[in-house]
């Protein structure tokens, strides 16, 4: 094993990643941090006999997967990978929960958004687990038509600039579960935004991204999902591959990270040209000018997710495009989503929901006048789309950044 | 190191557990090992299993727990976050474990008084930003701010960057609200920036590392916030040039915030994790062999002047390369390289023995090249860094736990380190504390009369022995 590979990090306690856990800010429980994580992941310093594998791995599971304790960390130990890897090595614990949710449902999202919105909660309560109550809330949200109604109109594309920096390579749009189902709209604004671009669109069949998959502990479909990601691509003639959901985004960006399956790619060089390919669709539109119509809001927030890039470049299309409309809490704020702990412990996931909301209205000030400001709150994440709706205060309005952009 | 008391139970029995969960209902009792395991760390690395978990909310909580420890003879573990360097919060010896992470409002924020008044789970980077807000300014600034609590910074008497100019914890502790043992409650000191009634309480509490009571209040100091501050950090060629730069700046009549060093392999370390501004290869011409931080702060109009005189004090030793920062934006990039030296030494071994001895400041130099020596002497990685400006030295022996042979030799040079550290008038721990990493060590320093008369002042604040036993002296 290489000296450096994932495997080999060890944590050795220092606490540094305890700054950044929404668990542990949520909470204050310590057995929730990464340290805790890491700790009981790793080489044991306790007797093995008094802890129960079943009670680590339940408690292990315990993670939101959001990547901030990892950003954190000197040490370079992934406490999301050594979570996948321990519910991965207990077939029993929860996932088979979120494997049927993924496997039944999430080609079918839109119609199971649609069947979520038209269940009769008595139907709801009788038959769906407790567990899926949080996921359902959020889904029941994503119901197409239950968007934001568009007020920005791009008025000037950077189509210079795009022109200099990628001249004629073709560009392919990975549109996620989300993008593809219930919120296709995402999915045609997003092109439309393309071909403003003056860009060759590609569209090669991506599959889900993997990412949930894996952290869910379904390493055999995650690897599967990204082989066929990476074949689609390839036939396509490997074009720039711009995203709109951070997660899928960081999803792919993992293919060719640290610690992934080197056998995914032909080679050294085919890793780093997809590296290279991937580029949030944010990113491409620097430089545009956009109109605020009518039923423009007065103050916008801005929820950024855990795994935006550092440059964060939806954030600064969007202060560009919105100006001083644009609000964001200081420190940010993880919304809680947590994939598989949706289903493992709703309620966790709902607290840090509950703290993520009230960090957004330190910044918006909603609650103050929730009648004559009500909170507006755009995000590039489908995850954290989802999330925040199934936890918003009442009144709000929360959405894809694309979805407040004119069609025409 | 303190004899435990002869009458502690050795573990708890159903009925405790039964008394345990009537006064701390729902999330407020752990008893499943894997939940427990973290609350048995901290980042000396040591690990003892605890025998439960409680998180109190309320003062009440607190005074009916340590009655009931007393009466029943249950050994008590105060814990914050666990970023104790000295075992402080490991119970070592089992025993409930008391997380203050529950107890985290902060109470009042006067800019009258300039005071404010916290409970002890506050987290100290928090808890600044917070007074920033109104223009104030708390001091203290260990390395792990954004990670550690006002409470447990108050029980190490946490010393930071900043300690040159502005001191240590201990400097802006004016109140502590106290449970003893028994469930008494005390209250001592008070808001006043001067108070000379009755010998110092509250100074004792202060790096009493959870041994004399439990801490539910602190009343701390605050100042005024400078306006604004500036950083330099300069490379040099030679230990030698780093440090007689560093007087120079003092004989310039500048009195720097913070001062800090690092030497050439915690500057090879801090290279492993991130990209660094300073020449890295770590030998050869022109290599980094020393680095220096340093941060003066004012009014705005002052610091550009300050600065250079600062870059004019340090030409004399040639740096191989020197930054200026100012502002927070540009300064922030070159203190968090400083901040991340104590993780980056495990890039040259698997396991350190972290000292932080401190000797008389005229003494640093000769203290610092003879750590060095020890550590080639015995073949084993010796990284000192640390605050130069006021003497306090960190020095992480590293080495191979699972190499008898290693091990053995790392104990010989942390004892040599220590030998020397005294016969220079030093002190064995400057900032973390003797927890159970150093308590052995503590008769070295201290006399017999000196221990007695701290056993004795023990045995007043806890007279059954039963709170964090076997820490400290
Ligand atoms: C990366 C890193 C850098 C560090 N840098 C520095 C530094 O620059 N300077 C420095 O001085 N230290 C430093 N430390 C050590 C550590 O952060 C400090 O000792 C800190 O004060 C511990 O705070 P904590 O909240 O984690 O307390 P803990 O580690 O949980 O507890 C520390 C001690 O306080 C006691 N305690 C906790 N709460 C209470 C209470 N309410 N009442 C009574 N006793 C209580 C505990 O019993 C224990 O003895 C560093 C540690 C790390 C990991
Ligand atoms: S996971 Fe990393 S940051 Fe967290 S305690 Fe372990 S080594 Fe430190
Ligand atoms: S991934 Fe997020 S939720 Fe999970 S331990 Fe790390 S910081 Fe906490």
């Amino acid at each position: 094993m290489p000296p450096d590979s994932p495997d080999r990090r060890e944590c050795v306690l220092c606490g540094c990643c305890l700054e950044g856990c929404p668990l542990l800010e949520a909470t204050g429980r310590e057995e929730l941090s990464p340290r805790a994580k890491a700790l009981l992941a790793g080489p044991s310093k306790f007797d093995a006999a008094r802890l129960a594998e079943g009670d680590v791995a339940a408690l292990t599971g315990l993670c939101l997967a959001c990547g901030r304790c990892e950003k954190l960390c000197p040490q370079g130990v992934q406490v999301p990978a050594l979570m996948a890897a321990m519910r991965a090595a207990h077939p029993d614990f929860r996932q088979w929960l979120w494997k049927q949710w993924i496997t039944r449902l999430g080609p079918y999202w839109s119609l199971a958004a649609k069947g979520a919105a038209l269940a009769p909660q008595a139907f709801v309560d009788t038959f769906v687990p407790a567990q899926f109550g949080l996921a359902l809330k959020g889904l029941k949200g994503l119901r197409p038509g239950n968007g934001l109604a568009p007020w920005l109109a791009i008025a000037a594309f950077p189509v210079q600039a795009f022109r200099a920096r990628y001249g004629d390579r073709p560009v392919a749009l990975f549109d996620g579960c989300v993008g593809r189902g219930p919120r296709a709209a995402w999915g045609e604004t997003a092109r439309l935004l393309l071909k403003g671009l003056g860009a060759h669109l590609a569209e090669p069949r991506f599959s889900c991204c993997g990412s949930t998959l894996g952290v869910a502990g379904l390493p055999q479909e995650q690897a599967q999902a990204r082989a066929e990601n990476i074949a689609a691509w390839r036939e396509a003639g490997r074009p720039l591959l711009a995203t709109y959901c951070a997660t899928c985004r960081k999803g792919l960006a993992d293919y060719a990270g640290p610690g992934a399956d080197g056998g995914l790619f032909a080679d050294e060089a085919e890793a780093a040209a997809w590296a290279a390919s991937l580029v949030p669709l944010s990113a491409l539109l620097e430089g545009a000018k956009a109109k605020a119509g009518r039923g423009a809001p007065a103050i916008v927030g801005y929820h950024r997710p855990c795994h935006a890039e550092a440059a964060d470049h939806d954030f600064r299309l969007l202060s560009s495009l919105l100006g001083p409309r644009l609000r964001t809490p200081a420190g940010g704020g993880c919304c809680g989503f947590g994939g598989v702990m949706q289903l493992s412990a709703p309620e966790l996931s709902a607290r840090v929901g509950a703290s993520c909301w009230e960090s957004l209205d330190t910044a918006l000030g909603f609650s103050a006048a929730p009648e004559v400001t009500p909170a507006y709150v755009l995000t590039g994440c489908s995850g954290c789309v989802m999330q925040l709706l199934a936890t918003a205060p009442r009144g709000a309005r929360v959405g894809h950044w694309l979805e407040i952009i004119r069609q025409k | 190191m303190t004899q435990l008391a002869t009458s502690l139970v050795s573990g708890l029995t159903p009925a405790h557990l039964r008394f345990l969960e009537g006064l701390f209902p729902g999330e407020g009792l752990t008893v499943a090992p894997a939940e427990m395991a973290v609350y048995g760390a901290d980042s000396s690395r040591r690990a003892g299993m605890p025998w439960a978990v409680v998180r109190p909310r309320t003062e009440e909580q607190m005074v009916e727990l340590l009655r009931w420890a007393q009466a029943e003879g249950v050994p008590i573990v105060p814990r914050a976050r666990g970023t104790g360097m000295s075992g402080g919060a490991v119970p070592a010896f089992g025993g409930v474990v008391v997380s203050c992470l529950l107890m985290d409002t902060v109470l009042d924020v006067d800019s009258e008084d300039f005071c404010a008044e916290v409970e002890p789970g506050v987290v100290t980077a928090q808890f600044q930003a917070l007074v920033q807000k109104r223009k104030l300014f708390y001091p203290p600034d260990p390395a792990s701010l954004k990670i550690s609590t006002l409470g447990g910074n108050v029980a190490t008497c946490a010393g930071g960057m900043r300690a040159v100019k502005y001191g240590v914890t201990r400097d802006y502790v004016l109140g502590v609200r106290a449970v003893l043992p028994g469930g008494k409650i005390v209250n001592a000191g008070g808001r006043t920036h001067k108070n000379v009634v009755g010998l110092d309480l509250a100074r004792l509490f202060v790096g009493s590392c959870g041994t004399l009571g439990i801490f539910t209040k602190l009343t701390l100091k605050l100042l005024p916030l400078p306006e604004g501050s500036a950083t330099v950090l300069a490379a040099f060629g030679s230990l030698g040039e780093a440090l007689e730069g560093a007087r120079e700046v003092f004989r310039a009549g500048i009195l720097p915030t913070a001062m800090e060093f690092l030497d050439a392999k915690a500057c090879w370390g801090i290279g492993q994790i991130k990209d660094v501004p300073w020449p890295a290869s770590p030998d050869g011409e022109g290599a980094t062999k020393a680095v220096l931080v340093l941060k003066v702060d004012g009014s705005r109009s002052a610091l550009a002047a300050e600065l250079s005189r600062v870059e004019g004090a340090l030409a004399g030793s040639t740096p191989l390369c020197l930054l200026k920062g100012l502002g927070p934006a540009e300064e922030e990039p070159l203190w968090e390289l400083r901040r991340l030296v104590s993780p980056a030494v495990f890039r040259l071994g698997p396991d350190k023995l972290g000292e932080d001895v401190a000797v008389p400041r005229g003494r640093t130099v000769e203290a610092v090249e003879g750590f060095q020596a020890i550590g080639a002497e015995q073949g084993i990685h010796v990284v000192c860094y640390g605050h130069l400006g006021d003497g306090n030295i960190h020095v992480n022996i590293v080495y191979d736990a699972a190499d008898a042979d290693q091990r053995a030799r790392a104990k010989a040079c942390k004892e040599a380190v220590f030998r020397l550290t005294l016969s220079l008038g030093g002190t064995l721990s400057g900032e973390h504390g003797t927890g159970i990493t150093k308590g052995p060590y503590v008769p070295w320093q201290l006399g017999e009369e000196e221990r007695a008369l701290m056993a004795g002042i023990k045995g007043v604040f806890d007279p059954s022995g039963i709170l964090n036993p076997g820490k400290g002296w």
